[in-house]
């Protein structure tokens, strides 16, 4: 049984071609029913995400099963551009693929946590429409807890990658949980409203926001999560708010500094000097560079921020070998899994039929009259003879699958079955 | 084996044992050992068993050793006993370092102060107060313990100040806990020792009144103890009344440590304290 991966992803392809073919609700729904309809192909599960769009599919004609996928890509792509993009595993690459999408060796960004929740979803939606077979499930699964002890045995998740991760990671790092903290947002860039959404997430009791159009202020305000009071205050207020808040974000668009050395000096006088993080994420920047050497003043700006992703990125790379050893040790798992499973339904035949010769011939040859005692000693021996006679073809099948059709010819076994399972 | 001989044996076996901790710890910076937090724990209760073994000795095994060693393995013991206690924070590689090194640092000093003497030669001075004496000793035992412990939590606290404040980072200021974790534990082992001490001054002196002898100020030890006590109350004051926060309170208790207590735990393994 082979195991096919057909797809395009960020590497080769364009976002334009991988917008025309993402798949999501009816779309996805639709192209694992054309996959079930394919009967080269035993299962097959689609995972489309915005940076890839793969049909995983497992076969026993792999010549047949290729031909049909082109079917099915040609119905998901009708521009006829997808095999200009697309690449093609078969086997052991295709397992070893299979393995590092979920775990995010595979990801644009290096270790990124959502490819676990699309796979899951990926096996979900293919499991409801019923296309995966055995194989494919039981490969998928081992994928996933593949990805799960890479995630908790290596730091390739650890570290911040993107600015917002950037800047909650810093506020971490001083303020431990940010959980019942209270920030202030002026400006409202776009960066800054995601940032305060990423911060807000993370449990903050209050945010406040102060803009120059107070409607952009309200539209933000809304945008936090439940459990975070929001709130929109005016510029005027904004002084006296900065004496009490623990994290201020700036992100103005005001050409001159907003907030000098001096301001800053009296807020940490009059917060007792209670430590405070500002994210001036402003260009040009809103605070005095010059506030940065005030003590209990934490002053990060896009720079600084970059330069944690650029570390984040690092560390993760740094992990890498440690996630591809993990990888190794379950795909050789999954391997041996796979490879014992290929062997059951051959082995399976072989004790049913092995047992209704030994049931016909104690039927035929055993006297009668013989005691419960005598009787039951016969019924022994000869299971006993027929399971010592099985031990050794039932050895071979399970370390060599593939003479499977070699010893259900020599024994007359019934072939296996076909097509979806 | 004789008491002696096997206390000299623990003792170096622990010195040598805490100094290994201590550059494993170091090492785990670069290397990021598999199940570090793990393996310290069982490296720190040996240490605790080791070190116990030596409490142990001196209280049934009947060899006598100088007050400044008793001090300093007491201290010791209390030290990695309360690092246990704390282990989820206090196992981040540069304060298993410091702990490590604090701990070798007492074990060699006790190792160098054992020479015999009387343990408690107050009873015979004033045989009806020794009760007031082993409180006071007690007391002070305790406050050193965890104030090295605040002292340990402040100097991570500057170091973490320092990584936030400059932007060069690294792995070992990376493993220490966020600045609000470390704040949270100063505050509570400053409070902690600050009562400790206070009660060994009072009963001290309590002591020195009920026997009829000098004043504090003839003691060296008991003098930078004062300064001590004095800086740990302005950090107290400013704490609890002016609710006061940041990286000059963790000066603060530095500072305490570093002119009180830290020189008088000298002056007690030198032996040039008052003797009672």
């Amino acid at each position: 049984m082979d195991l096919l991966v057909e797809g395009l992803s960020y590497r080769g392809a364009p976002l334009a071609v991988r917008e025309r073919v993402f798949l999501s609700g009816d779309g996805l729904r639709g192209g694992l029913r054309r996959l079930a309809a394919q009967d080269a192909l035993s299962g097959g599960a689609i995972l489309s995400t915005c940076n890839r769009t793969e049909l995983y599919v497992t076969t026993a004609e792999p010549e047949r099963a290729a031909a049909q996928l082109d079917a099915v890509v040609a119905a998901i792509d009708p521009s006829g551009e997808w095999p200009r993009h697309s690449y093609r595993l078969s086997r052991e690459r295709a397992l070893e693929h299979l393995f590092r999408v979920p775990s995010g060796l595979d990801s644009a960004i290096l270790g990124e946590g959502q490819i676990l929740g699309q796979f899951k979803g990926a096996l979900a939606s293919a499991v409801a429409e019923g296309t995966v077979d055995a194989r494919l499930d039981l490969v998928m699964r081992r994928a996933i807890s593949a990805a799960k002890r890479v995630r908790t045995e290596t730091g390739i998740t650890r570290n911040a990658v993107g600015f917002g991760q950037a800047a909650v990671a810093q506020a971490r790092e001083i303020f431990g949980s940010l959980r019942g903290r209270t920030a202030l947002m002026v400006g409202a860039g776009k960066m800054a409203g995601s940032t305060a959404r990423l911060l807000a997430g993370e449990g903050m009791a209050r945010v406040h926001f102060s803009t120059r159009t107070p409607a952009r202020a309200m539209e933000l305000a809304a945008e936090m999560p439940a459990g975070t009071i929001s709130l929109t205050v005016p510029f005027s207020q904004v002084e006296q708010l900065a004496a009490e808040v623990d994290l201020i974000v700036c992100s103005t668009s005001a050409e001159d500094t907003l907030f000098t050395r001096s301001m800053i000096e009296e807020w940490m006088r009059r917060r007792r000097r209670r430590p405070l993080f500002i994210l001036d994420l402003a260009v040009p920047r809103d605070v005095d560079p010059a506030a940065a050497g005030i003590g209990d003043l934490y002053l990060f700006n896009v720079d600084d921020l970059a330069a944690v992703v650029d570390r984040g990125l690092a560390e993760r790379r740094r992990e890498v070998p440690a996630a591809e050893a993990i990888l190794r040790e379950e795909i050789a798992a999954a391997r041996e899994l796979l490879r014992r499973r290929e062997a059951a339904p051959a082995i399976a035949a072989l004790r049913q039929s092995a047992e209704a010769l030994r049931r016909e011939h104690l039927r035929r040859h055993l006297p009668p009259g013989l005691t419960p005692d005598q009787a039951e000693a016969v019924e022994r021996m000869s299971a006993g003879l027929v399971a010592r006679l099985l031990h050794g073809p039932i050895a071979h099948l399970r370390d060599h699958a593939d003479d499977e059709p070699v010893v259900r010819r020599l024994l007359g076994l019934e072939p296996p079955p076909e097509g979806l399972e | 084996m004789n008491p002696a001989a096997a206390t000299l044996a623990l003792l170096m076996a622990s010195a040598v044992l805490s100094a290994a901790c201590a550059v494993y710890c170091a090492l785990d910076v670069r290397f990021h050992f598999a199940g570090f937090a793990r393996v310290l724990s069982g490296l720190f209760g040996l240490l605790l068993v080791l070190q116990s073994s030596l409490i142990g000795l001196q209280v049934v095994g009947g060899a006598r050793f100088s007050l400044a060693y008793q001090i300093l393995i007491l201290t010791a013991w209390g030290l990695l006993a309360c690092s246990l206690f704390f282990n989820r924070y206090l196992f981040a590689d540069l304060i298993g370092v410091l702990v490590c090194g604090v701990d070798s640092a007492l074990l060699v000093l006790a190792l160098l102060m054992r020479q015999p003497e009387p343990c408690c030669p107050a009873p015979a001075a004033a045989p009806g107060l020794s009760w007031l004496l082993y409180l006071h000793v007690s007391a002070i035992l305790l406050s050193y313990v965890v104030l090295t412990l605040a002292f340990i939590s402040a100097l991570g606290y500057l170091l973490r100040d320092r990584g936030l404040k400059s932007k060069r980072r690294g792995r070992a200021l990376d493993s220490l806990p966020p600045l609000a974790t470390l704040e949270g534990f100063t505050d509570r082992f400053v409070l902690a020792g600050f009562l400790a001490l206070t009660a060994g001054i009072v009963l001290s002196q309590v002591f020195v009144v009920a026997s009829h002898r000098r004043g504090i100020f003839f003691d060296p030890r008991e003098a930078l103890a004062l300064v001590s006590w004095l800086l740990y109350a302005a950090y107290a004051g400013l704490r609890l009344l002016v609710r006061f926060e940041g990286r000059r309170l963790a000066l603060l208790v530095v500072a305490g440590y570093a002119t009180g207590l830290a020189p008088a735990v000298v002056i007690t393994s030198l032996g040039a304290a008052r003797p009672f």
